[in-house]
């Protein structure tokens, strides 16, 4: 289970390491790089599956870390306050709000409020017609677990992130409430309904199992998945 | 509460997570062979193994330092006459040969390729001091009256090594010995001054597009105008 923890480093604390790279430390910028943006960015493509947009909120988050670096140095208007939280945690937060606006402008947002908490909804419609057509390709996706982040990745956004900091990124439920910006128990609750949703989209098509009966498995699912066996 | 083992998905205890995955993967009709618990240890693998892009640190990096500002506060002069200096003239060789003779003294171009551009108070005080003796010198070179649309008549098409690179003089030989990105960007004006290029001081926020030449460090090498200027 991973912690948003303020950590310390050669560059002392994140307040430390924030004035070294406002002073205009490229070295000191690349280590909180290499510290952070593999967490970030992994978390932006799991929610978008989309590497551009994945990408261009890693780098919008530290272009919008360094402008308030600087209005930091000549106006107390830092965003980051070390009392509130780490700053892993914190640059997240700023990523998942650049990747939101991106998602919005891309009109691929899918509000928590669209029906999300209902079953059979559009989102299992989201399968890929050439996983379907190849029952091959759909093996190897499954079992290198891409299948399931394509799963992940059709869920309503609130669901989403709930599956992938609790589930694909270990991150704590405390520290993915506060990131998703909702009490405890709406982080659990939303946890439970995207495992179920994700449950049901592993479950294999009736009609594909009744085409295939040497397959043998048992087809107790009453939608349709993204894969057929 | 305890979560599958990241290393070891296929041999982790059945923990509440897997019994409540696999209770609710039963309870919506799961495939029995692929309990949900052990197909989203797969993703987890499968994001955690997903690589960053190439070059995005180089991104990051480059767009944040166009961001900061230099060490050295340097005041844009007020002079019209500076941001007008004439292209064709011999002054923009004379001061691109300034910055970089200064990027020499300064010590950033030796043959050590590790020091960024942006490497400190030092540096950035030699790299200033140079470029405010280039500077001074188009001031004082350029003509009483010049004609504003000389710059917008002739962009610049090459790369111009920035204060404290090394791009300069490898750019000399026939073939880089690094890879590098060019990254397009927009460059407030008034960060111009920074990179040795004139600007117009009457409209400073605005900004133009540039391409900038950056390497797998994320180092700033040098830098090219590509809008035109005014």
């Amino acid at each position: 289970m991973q912690q948003f923890v303020a950590s310390t480093s050669a560059y002392g604390d994140d307040a430390a390491l924030l004035k070294r790279i406002a002073a205009g430390d490229s070295k000191a910028l690349a280590w909180l790089y290499q510290r952070d943006a593999p967490r970030m960015y992994r978390y932006c493509f799991a929610m978008a599956r989309d590497e551009q947009l994945a990408a261009d909120a890693v780098q919008d988050t530290f272009v919008d870390l360094a402008a308030q670096s600087q209005g930091a140095a000549h106006a107390p208007r830092l965003a980051f306050d070390p009392q509130r939280g780490a700053l892993n945690a914190y640059l997240l937060g700023v990523a998942r709000h650049h990747l939101l606006a991106a998602l919005r402008d891309a009109g691929r947002f899918v509000s928590a409020d669209a029906g999300a908490g209902e079953e059979g909804e559009p989102w299992e419609q989201a399968t890929d017609a050439h996983h379907a057509l190849n029952p091959l390709v759909a093996q190897v996706a499954k079992q290198s677990g891409e299948a399931l982040l394509r799963a992940v990745a059709a869920l309503p956004f609130v669901f989403r992130e709930a599956v992938v900091l609790v589930d694909l990124q270990e991150t704590s439920y405390e520290d993915a409430a506060r990131l998703a910006g909702v009490p405890l128990n709406t982080l659990r609750t939303r946890l439970h309904r995207g495992r179920a949703r994700l449950a049901r989209a592993l479950a294999p098509a009736p009609t594909a199992a009744a085409a295939a009966p040497v397959v043998g498995q048992t087809t107790a699912g009453n939608s349709s998945g993204p894969e057929s066996p | 509460m305890q979560q599958p083992n990241f290393s070891t998905p296929a041999d982790s205890t059945l923990t509440d997570f897997d019994a409540g995955a696999q209770t609710s993967a039963a309870k919506h009709g799961a495939d029995a062979s692929e309990p949900l618990a052990h197909a989203l240890a797969r993703a987890r693998h499968a994001l955690h193994a997903t690589p960053l892009p190439a070059g995005l640190q180089a991104r990051v990096m480059a767009a944040v330092a166009v961001k900061l500002p230099p060490s050295l506060d340097l005041e844009p002069a007020t002079s019209p006459r500076f941001a007008l200096a004439p292209h064709g003239s011999g002054l923009w060789a004379k001061l691109r040969a300034s910055v970089r003779k200064g990027a020499k003294a300064s010590g950033a171009s030796s043959s050590t390729h590790s020091r960024p551009v942006r490497h400190g108070l030092r540096a950035w005080a030699a790299s200033a001091a140079s470029m405010g003796v280039a500077l001074g010198m188009v001031w004082l070179l350029a003509p009483a009256s010049p004609a504003p649309t000389a710059l917008s008549a002739a962009p610049l098409a090459e790369f111009v090594a920035l204060p404290g690179s090394t791009w300069a003089g490898r750019a000399q030989s026939a073939a880089p010995s690094e890879p590098v990105w060019v990254m397009p960007m927009d460059v407030p004006r008034a960060q111009l001054v920074r990179y040795g290029l004139p600007f117009d001081p009457a409209d400073p926020t605005q900004r133009v597009r540039a391409q900038v030449l950056v390497n797998a460090q994320g180092q700033a090498l040098a830098l090219r105008i590509d809008s035109p200027l005014p």
